[in-house]
């Protein structure tokens, strides 16, 4: 047997332990945290231990949840994966508002109509549109989005700018006064983008960096991603995130049991912020949060799960999968190919090319 | 609660939770109250009787699991988020970058930001705090 073999063999048997090891302890954590909040909820009913008299019996031992918190953090310390994110004291903070821009660029709205939470002018504008003749009172060059308060944040985001001709549109078909776009609040943008998306094709929507973060991904680095996998026998999930990526905004058609199939693998893989969204603020520009460079996929348990549990890990920047803490089950970023996608030279997937 | 469950049926998406009875529901609410947790409101008791979580992509409402495992199981998952305010606040479900859950004191089903616990929005019912996760369009 070859020493690369017998280095590949050895790499995996750790791996594999180390995993194991790894959800065993965020196993334990749980039951103690669930044994903490019994125990504390009997303290407080026995009142001769609020006197200091006595210990209760259900009391957990917290030293050992510590140490099973310890026991993760040394074994993401000893990889090199990243270091603990320290925490810049009096930062500003996003509000409510920015927050849900960053997560609307992220995933999508997906906020069902009936909930969002329209503005009154804005209401009764769609009311009026829908018992009169209104559309096409007003030109759609007339609107300058730029009025409207929350665009000023929204604009920042790419996504959002390729939605302004698409806003100017639906404003005029409901035919909404221009001098008015000041009182539109962050749901009535949403409504129409909304209204947009579903009156258009999945390509012609707007699409949300996690989408693009994929479609990225695996027209980079899918053979990688594949191989990698093949390692550690999850071979045939990964074909199928990547079959999954490639439908993601298309018409494409498969049926029930392939789709099953192919959804039972995505859920086995996450998008993780490497730079966590709610320490945005903490870079140049916090729109910055979902660019390609701050995303990596990762499988999710357990090593999704261990960079936000027990603190927040700052996830090399070069890693652009995690399949396991060894190098050998990571994907590390190659600047040279992102730079070929983005020029449109690089296959979108492997079936594709075939 | 009857449209939600037909657009969950004509949905393709991965299902996660084995059916349960009145007994296995009992018995949680106990282990939930024991925990210091809020117990299931019972819209949601009466949606876990029908789906009991589901997975779709990596959007999921969380059930009861049987194993013993956090994942995906409503106690386990507000274990391991440390829910900060277990009186009041339970965790129903999550997508990548969100909690949905429900607050005891207002009634309320909101969108939690995972990272520290922000309500970013107020659903107006339960029903479409589960079309946000599964992402029913209207």
């Amino acid at each position: 047997m070859s020493k690369q073999i017998k280095y590949l063999i050895k790499a995996i048997t750790e791996e594999l332990k180390e995993s194991s090891e790894l959800s065993l302890l965020l196993k334990r954590i749980t039951h103690k945290y669930i044994a903490q909040q019994k125990a504390s909820k009997n303290k407080s009913k026995d009142r001769g231990y609020e006197k200091g008299n006595k210990k209760p019996k259900n009391q957990p031992n917290t030293s050992t949840k510590s140490q099973d918190k310890n026991r993760i953090r040394q074994i993401v310390e000893k990889h090199h994966i990243g270091i603990p994110h320290i925490k810049i004291t009096n930062q500003p903070k996003l509000s409510e508002e920015q927050k849900l821009i960053i997560n609307w660029d992220f995933e999508g709205i997906n906020l069902h109509r009936e909930t969002l939470l329209l503005s009154t002018y804005f209401q009764n504008a769609l009311q009026t549109s829908e018992n009169y003749d209104v559309g096409n009172r007003y030109n759609p060059k007339e609107y300058d989005l730029n009025h409207i308060p929350i665009w000023n944040e929204m604009k920042k985001f790419k996504n959002f700018q390729t939605m302004w001709a698409p806003i100017c549109q639906q404003l005029s078909i409901i035919g909404y006064p221009p001098e008015d776009l000041n009182l539109l609040n962050i749901y009535d943008v949403a409504y129409l983008i909304k209204k947009h998306n579903k009156s258009t094709p999945p390509y012609k929507s707007m699409s949300c960096q996690r989408t693009k973060f994929l479609k990225m991904f695996a027209a980079c680095y899918s053979d990688e991603f594949i191989s990698k996998e093949r390692l550690i026998g999850r071979e045939e999930t990964a074909k199928n995130f990547i079959e999954y990526i490639s439908i993601l905004d298309t018409d494409k058609e498969v049926s029930d049991s392939r789709w099953e199939a192919l959804l039972h693998s995505a859920s086995l893989y996450n998008v993780h912020h490497k730079k966590n969204r709610q320490f945005a603020i903490e870079l140049d520009e916090y729109h910055q949060i979902n660019d390609f460079a701050n995303l990596t996929l990762c499988y999710a348990e357990p090593y999704h799960r261990i960079l936000h549990t027990p603190q927040e890990i700052d996830l090399n920047t070069n890693i652009v999968y995690l399949g396991g803490l060894r190098q050998e089950f990571q994907v590390i970023r190659d600047p040279e190919k992102e730079r070929q996608y983005l020029r449109g030279n690089v296959r979108i997937t492997k079936k594709e090319r075939d | 609660m009857d449209i939600l469950l037909k657009e969950i049926n004509s949905l393709r998406c991965g299902f996660i939770g084995t059916p349960l009875t009145d007994a296995d529901i009992d018995l949680f609410q106990k282990e939930l109250s024991e925990s210091g947790f809020n117990t299931l409101p019972e819209i949601v008791i009466t949606f876990l009787k029908h789906y009991n979580g589901f997975l779709l992509e990596n959007r999921c409402f969380w059930g009861i699991n049987t194993n013993e495992h956090y994942t995906n199981d409503i106690l386990g998952e507000n274990a391991i988020a440390q829910n900060p305010q277990p009186n009041n606040l339970l965790l129903l479900g999550s997508t990548e970058t969100t909690y949905i859950g429900w607050f005891k004191s207002t009634n309320n089903y909101s969108m939690i930001d995972k990272n520290d616990f922000m309500v970013l929005h107020n659903f107006n019912n339960f029903q479409n705090a589960v079309r946000y996760i599964l992402k029913i369009d209207d």
